[in-house]
């Protein structure tokens, strides 16, 4: 895609800006820098921004794509500071498996992944929010029940088979029953929003498996 | 991470309405009731808070609403829940059983109703 180029960011406040819509791909890169990665003494910024390109042509992750760009860095450095951020639209697994710490603030990036898989999988978005509700709540129990001093982790997979989803949030904290009326409230959304709920003790922790239909 | 946005704007001396956005859950339920409880002042008589705006809200939220009203009530303050019928918070609620338990209003108007103490006039009357 290309467009016309814009006033710097910063020089002049209140500049009215145009706002450009692309899509990317599954497993597409968009490399976003700033100018002091292509402005070499002596070398003609077109030519540098081609090299650029070229180069970044063979990066298969967002990683390998920073790496690139970095490695045209010339030894003497460079004149200007630079930035580099690079995001990658991620085919979506057909088994959704996560370990992630157990804090809370996991939870919205969990839910995120969570809907993508849901939506891939062809659940109705009914469907996907109440499922996400229901998991939300399994990974909120797992993550108050691990009191470890250590950073825990809990464990999620999500599978789905003849249109019904499966879905295991393990811990390695034991199950105790629901404290106070809210974990209580967690336990009823995990089962009006499923068609099945268990839940029970592992060697070392406690793990929930919830089903629903999401398709035909 | 602060996943909600929360905005404040008194509608009169008496009311003060909060307006929340983005997503409600375990990690940021008690850094916003204490946001909520601290932004009511001595004189206010209720708080209206409308979560119309908001696109999730758990059972670690829901919590938060029931322990609001009660820490506001032991003040003698009221409050007042927005919630539409066709919201993400709603089906929350659904899913937890309390949907008709929690007593929510469906629009800022009703709750801002709701909020005027008995005998004032009911808002401004237009008269020809």
């Amino acid at each position: 895609m290309e467009l016309p180029p814009a006033p710097p960011l910063g020089v002049i406040p209140f500049v009215k800006r145009d706002e450009h819509l692309m899509t990317l791909a599954p497993g597409e890169i968009l490399v976003l820098y700033t100018d002091g990665l292509v402005e070499r003494r002596g070398i003609p910024i077109d030519e540098s921004i081609q090299q650029l390109v070229s180069i970044l042509h063979s990066a298969g992750t967002p990683e390998e794509a920073c790496q690139l760009a970095v490695d045209l860095v010339p030894v003497e450095g460079l004149r200007d500071d630079m930035a580099i951020v690079a995001l990658q639209n991620l085919l979506v697994p057909e088994v959704l498996e996560l370990e992630p710490l157990a804090e809370p603030t996991v939870l919205a990036d969990v839910r995120r992944l969570l809907r993508r898989w849901l939506q891939a999988r062809g659940a109705a978005d009914e469907v996907t929010r109440e499922i996400t509700m229901a998991v939300n709540e399994a990974c909120a129990n797992a993550i108050e029940h691990a009191y470890s001093p250590a950073p825990a982790r809990f464990r999620l997979r999500a599978t789905e088979d003849g249109g019904v989803a499966t879905i295991v949030v393990t811990d390695a904290g034991h199950w105790r029953d629901p404290r106070g009326t809210n974990r209580g409230r967690g336990l009823t959304i995990m089962r009006s929003a499923m068609d099945e709920v268990t839940v029970r003790p592992t060697e070392d922790g406690t793990e929930i498996a919830m089903r629903r239909r999401v398709s035909r | 991470v602060n996943l909600a946005g929360l905005d404040f704007h008194p509608h009169d001396e008496r009311t003060l309405v909060a307006t929340m956005s983005g997503e409600l859950d375990f990690s940021n339920a008690e850094a916003i009731r204490t946001a909520l409880a601290t932004a009511v002042s001595n004189q206010s008589l209720a708080l209206v808070l409308d979560l119309t705006a908001v696109d999730y809200l758990d059972s670690a939220g829901i919590e938060l609403l029931y322990r609001l009203r009660q820490d506001l009530r032991s003040r003698g303050q009221a409050l007042h829940v927005v919630i539409p019928p066709d919201s993400a918070s709603n089906a929350a609620l659904r899913l937890a059983g309390v949907e008709h338990n929690l007593d929510v209003l469906p629009t800022l108007a009703a709750a801002l109703a709701a909020s005027a103490p008995p005998g004032a006039d009911a808002g401004t009357v237009e008269t020809g």
